[in-house]
């Protein structure tokens, strides 16, 4: 057995002794592809949203249960973005323009806004970047259990 | 078209809930809706636009609103700011 101390800053007091987990965001590997069926392409962008939807609007409801709806709130406009009219328009204009993979537009188009906010000096909105990051990576993870030529 | 101007008025500013609250106001009516801020140009009807407006409290927002129901946006969406987003 190995011991290992970690120190950090008490968020509640008290002893416990559980399982440690340690958190790692997976990065998600973006390789720019052509495409040649665009439509294939394009139906499994709107699978693959509606697939995160389902996991989102779960998510949502547990957060509601567990936090309230107002600070459930963020969920909900992460559901949103899956429905934002102009950031899917762009990318599947581009999807149709460029015959590239939709990962890879996916991942391009979000960055875009990311890349805005990662420059702000506040806090808050280099932490609104991660939430765009987790909706980006939730529709790329979807992606990528598909397949197509 | 019609041109406002508003300021924040309430502590926290354009957090996520109000710009998800501002989209779901614009998404009621036809006309196009834009938000100008420090040369940033955004639609208001997307929500990864809105939120990516960095306006805190005190921050002043052109918006334009164009289309045949583009009184009655500016009204509902002028009033929301006003209102300080419903957290005065």
């Amino acid at each position: 057995m190995k011991n290992n101390v970690l120190k950090g800053i008490a968020a509640a007091p008290g002893i416990s002794i559980a399982t440690a987990y340690r958190y790692e965001k997976e990065v998600e590997n973006i390789i720019d592809e052509s495409i040649d069926n665009v439509e294939e392409a394009l139906n499994n962008l709107d699978e693959s949203i509606q697939k995160s939807k389902k996991e989102l609007k779960k998510i949502f409801d547990l957060a509601v249960t567990k936090m309230g709806e107002k600070r459930a709130g963020i969920f909900e406009a992460q559901m949103m973005i899956l429905e934002d009219p102009v950031l899917l328009d762009n990318i599947k204009e581009r999807i149709k323009k460029e015959r590239r993979a939709p990962i890879f537009i996916v991942d391009d188009e979000f960055s875009k806004y990311q890349k805005i906010l990662a420059q702000s000096q506040e806090t808050y909105l280099k932490e609104r970047g991660h939430d765009i990051d987790d909706i980006k990576n939730r529709i790329i993870r979807n992606l990528k259990k598909k397949k197509w030529k | 078209m019609i041109e406002k101007e508003v300021e924040i008025i309430n502590n926290a500013g354009l957090h996520t809930r109000p710009a998800a609250t501002i989209v779901k106001i614009a998404a009621k009516f036809n006309s196009d809706f834009f938000i100008n801020k420090d040369g940033m140009h955004i639609n208001g009807k997307s929500i990864i636009g809105v939120m990516t407006l960095a306006a805190e409290k005190g921050s002043k927002l052109k918006l334009t609103f164009d289309g045949d129901d583009e009184k009655e946006a500016a009204e509902a969406i002028v009033d929301y700011f006003e209102r300080g987003f419903d957290e005065l």
